[in-house]
């Protein structure tokens, strides 16, 4: 085994641990750790059987197994920026609105 | 017919005195000064009219909706917007308001190219007409001006046009709301003043083309 499995089993392990954890604080909900605990155990599979990669790979027709992982990390970075962006807009208009109201208090005399 | 003044102000404490003092002097009482969160003192410099405070910066967008909410909670029959920095002038509000005073349009918007008397720079020129263009395009409404600050709403447009853009974006969700509803609007002539001020203190024109953008992906994803 090389060393960068190793070193990838250790880190998706603790980080699905800690996102355990973090469920069990209530501090996420259940879909938020399922979704954690499937990434990371994606990584952990991916670590553990690295030509599972170059399977997919051959499956969809793209070159090389980095290449999937590139393609897939792109994707999803755009889709989690997409999100960020709606949730600040969200928050920005429920903070002009919050304003709004304390603007629109009847003033005390 | 009860008229409201609304007048969206951010760090006007020089000017927005004597605005005030130019639409008393026509006779216009009831003026409600929106202070989006200034850091001057633009709530003192308003004292002779109803200040309503954002306790943060919203932009003019944000500040116009909370004006035209009061205005329409204290009974306004009909809402005049005009600008906080003496780029408009108060001689224009009996023709602005007339149509809509005899019921011909809901919502009559100033425009500075029907009549001579405006002296916009070339580029500014250029920027607004291509606004107009825009609108025509995206929205069917055709206008020979865009991003007039000065309008004049009946209660029934204010109630219904509703305004979600805080920023400057604002300009144009208005004339699609306009045509959404099914608004009747008019375009009156109106003079703008450009001073060096109101220059520095307006909209620059690279602005417009990040508003533009921002209506097109509003046109798109909404």
């Amino acid at each position: 085994m090389q060393l960068i499995q190793i070193m990838g089993i250790l880190i998706s392990g603790t980080l699905v641990l800690y996102a355990f954890m973090r469920y069990r604080a209530k501090r996420l909900t259940l879909r938020e750790f399922i979704l954690w605990a499937l990434l990371w155990t994606g990584v952990t599979i991916v670590a553990l059987l690295p030509n599972i990669i170059g399977r997919i790979a051959g499956l969809l027709g793209i070159g090389r197994g980095i290449d999937v992982i590139i393609y897939l990390s792109i994707l999803m970075l755009f889709y989690l920026n997409f999100r960020l962006y709606m949730k600040i807009d969200d928050t920005q208009k429920d903070i002009t609105r919050l304003v709004r109201a304390l603007a629109l208090r009847p003033k005390k005399k | 017919m009860k008229t409201y003044i609304v007048i969206p102000a951010y760090n006007e404490e020089g000017k927005i005195g004597e605005v005030i003092q130019g639409l008393i002097k026509q006779r216009y009482a009831n003026i409600v000064v929106v202070d989006d969160g200034s850091t001057d003192r633009t709530a003192m410099a308003s004292s002779k009219a109803t200040v309503l405070r954002h306790a943060i910066n919203r932009g003019q967008g944000a500040a116009l909706k909370t004006g035209i909410d009061y205005a329409l909670s204290v009974g306004a029959d009909i809402i005049v917007t005009f600008d906080a920095d003496g780029q408009h002038h108060p001689e224009d509000i009996p023709a602005l308001i007339a149509p809509i005073m005899k019921r011909k349009a809901d919502i009559a918007l100033g425009s500075r190219f029907i009549r001579k008397g405006s002296n916009p720079p070339l580029l500014r020129k250029l920027a607004l007409k291509g606004g107009a263009l825009v609108f025509r395009l995206l929205y069917g409404a055709r206008l020979s001006d865009s991003h007039n600050g000065l309008r004049a709403l009946s209660r029934r447009a204010a109630s219904v046009i509703r305004i979600t853009c805080d920023d400057m974006t604002h300009a144009s969700e208005i004339i699609e709301e306009i045509k959404l509803n099914k608004l009747k609007y008019v375009e009156v002539p109106v003079k703008i003043t450009y001073t060096e001020y109101s220059l520095k203190k307006g909209q620059s024109t690279l602005n417009g083309a990040r508003i533009l953008f921002k209506m097109v992906f509003k046109k798109l994803f909404r």
